[in-house]
């Protein structure tokens, strides 16, 4: 069975049991999450089936188009505010000419796979994790089960896929309009014209920082997805449950998100 | 055909099941009544093994379902076909698709005796008007009739019904308990039947079982349920208005 019966603490356990529980529970949790996660990326061969195809690119759809707007505006306005807080600063050392540079560093290595990630997991991953949630509930993700059909295949396989893919692209793409905000600032508020914000930023733009932001985008896109399917797949308790698991979703991605995120610069920049 | 072995089940310290033996026999349609939250789904979630027991064994045909695994539990899961409570319709698939679904995933067969099986399982439930309707359209009495049509599309050996006929107007719910029957009759479908609707079930049941406090306290054919001397079973039968000539009068027509 892939869902997952509820959980009891006894009424009689003392603290010192509850929280030993809550800890074989947390650990249980995290094997049964990779191992899931594992389990629908073995299965990646049903992405060539017309049925998982089309599965594929409707997630494709779900993860990256109706994401978008959100991302623009926020990617937009970030730029904005790191390219003013930048020029205020570097205008004290007549150096107002660098934002470029340091709008583009601090985009493709940080801040473009972070917003990304935290986006991807409050609007792609909580509408996931509900959905199966809510499938669980009502017996579907059992009924699937009892036609022998994999449910991790059928559901988790195009969705987890879908959001490593497409984290990566809207990273990139978020960085870009975040370049663009910190341009508009940098021409109307600072003083930089585009031309001479363009070229000290790609001057001073590593491949390594492009190369990099994207990996950990698309670790960030794996990680919301198997925590989004997990919680997704083991909820219990109707309607309340479903709320719950869209929560510790949104919750447990975001966490992991900044400690995947710190890991991976310190692998690659220390 | 399939053995319940001693099974216990728990849900915390909640005893649902209560070392619970019985057996289905080959081609019976097996009616298992009780009163709410006495452990009737959970029964029959066993048999699919949507639950594992804390302790017995589940047999079906000498082998043990409760300890199969990976393909022999696949394998095993397709000898049956499920009907869920609520129809348990995937909701962005039409009907048709719904009930094409595991002939889609699980067989080779070519589309247009996939479209014939449908709309042959559809015409059984009466719903071949419906097929390009989504599940949100359509009632949540045509919901059931559509999860039925696609619990029997394969036609499995044995077919596990979970309160079939409740919140469906007594029309059609006669209409279900015929099929029930029909599907035995013809093909010789094994049915277990979880069910409140006591009429529906002394009607079309081969044998009965009553479930209550974690184990059966009565088991018998309809005729011996008439006569029960247990006090639960007098009062599920007063309670549905049942007299001792039910039976003698033709049951359910």
């Amino acid at each position: 069975m892939i869902t997952r019966e509820p959980l009891h603490i006894p009424d009689d356990a003392t603290w010192k049991q509850r929280v030993l529980l809550g800890m074989q529970w947390g650990i249980a949790d995290v094997g049964r999450a990779v191992t899931m996660g594992g389990g629908a990326l073995a299965n990646i061969t049903v992405l060539r089936r017309t049925r998982g195809r089309n599965e594929f690119f409707r997630q494709l759809y779900v993860a990256g188009i109706d994401s978008l707007p959100v991302i623009t505006v926020v990617a937009l306005f970030i730029g904005m505010i790191l390219a003013l807080q930048l020029g205020i600063e570097l205008h004290r050392y007549n150096q107002e000419a660098r934002i470029g540079s340091a709008v583009m560093v601090s985009m493709l290595r940080e801040m473009g796979p972070f917003i990304t990630g935290l986006i991807m997991a409050a609007c792609v991953g909580s509408a996931m994790a509900a959905q199966l949630g809510t499938m669980t509930v009502n017996d579907e993700i059992a009924a699937l089960e009892t036609m022998s059909i994999d449910p991790l295949r059928f559901l988790m396989t195009p969705r987890l896929v879908a959001i490593a893919v497409m984290a990566p692209i809207l990273s990139f793409y978020t960085c870009m309009i975040g370049m663009l905000g910190g341009g508009i600032v940098g021409m109307t508020q600072v003083n930089v014209p585009w031309p001479q914000y363009l070229s000290n930023a790609l001057e001073f733009a590593e491949v390594k920082d492009l190369y990099v932001g994207l990996l950990k985008a698309f670790l960030f896109g794996l990680v919301i997805g198997i925590v989004a399917c997990y919680e997704g797949f083991t909820t219990t308790q109707g309607a309340v449950g479903v709320g719950q698991a869209t929560r510790r979703s949104v919750i447990t991605s975001f966490l992991l998100i900044l400690i995947i995120g710190y890991f991976v610069t310190r692998i690659f920049y220390f | 055909m399939i053995r319940f072995d001693h099974i216990v089940k728990r849900f915390g310290r909640r005893t649902v099941l209560n070392d619970l033996s019985f057996e289905i026999n080959k081609g019976e349609i097996f009616v298992i009544v009780g009163p709410s939250g006495t452990g009737k789904s959970v029964t029959l979630k066993h048999m699919a093994r949507l639950l594992q027991p804390n302790s017995g064994t589940i047999w079906l045909d000498n082998e043990s379902l409760s300890d199969a695994k990976g393909a022999q539990l696949e394998k095993m899961r397709e000898r049956f076909g499920y009907l869920f409570q609520g129809g348990a319709l995937l909701g962005w698939m039409t009907v048709a698709e719904n009930v094409a679904l595991p002939l889609l995933e699980k067989t080779e067969l070519p589309k247009d005796e996939i479209a014939r099986r449908v709309q042959e399982a559809l015409e059984m439930v009466g719903l071949e008007d419906a097929v390009d309707k989504m599940p949100a359209e359509i009632s949540g009495g045509m919901q059931k009739r559509a999860g039925l049509a696609r619990a029997i599309v394969r036609k499995p050996e044995i077919v596990l019904y979970d309160e079939p006929t409740s919140g469906l107007d007594p029309v059609t719910s006669r209409t279900i308990d015929r099929l029930i029957q029909q599907l035995n009759h013809e093909v010789g479908v094994t049915s277990v039947v979880v069910t409140h609707d006591m009429q529906g079930a002394l009607s079309i049941g081969h044998r009965l079982a009553m479930l209550y406090e974690g184990s059966f306290v009565e088991v018998g054919t309809p005729k011996e349920f008439m006569v029960s001397k247990v006090p639960i079973v007098q009062q599920f039968l007063a309670a549905q208005y049942i007299g001792k000539n039910f039976l003698q009068e033709g049951g359910v027509k």
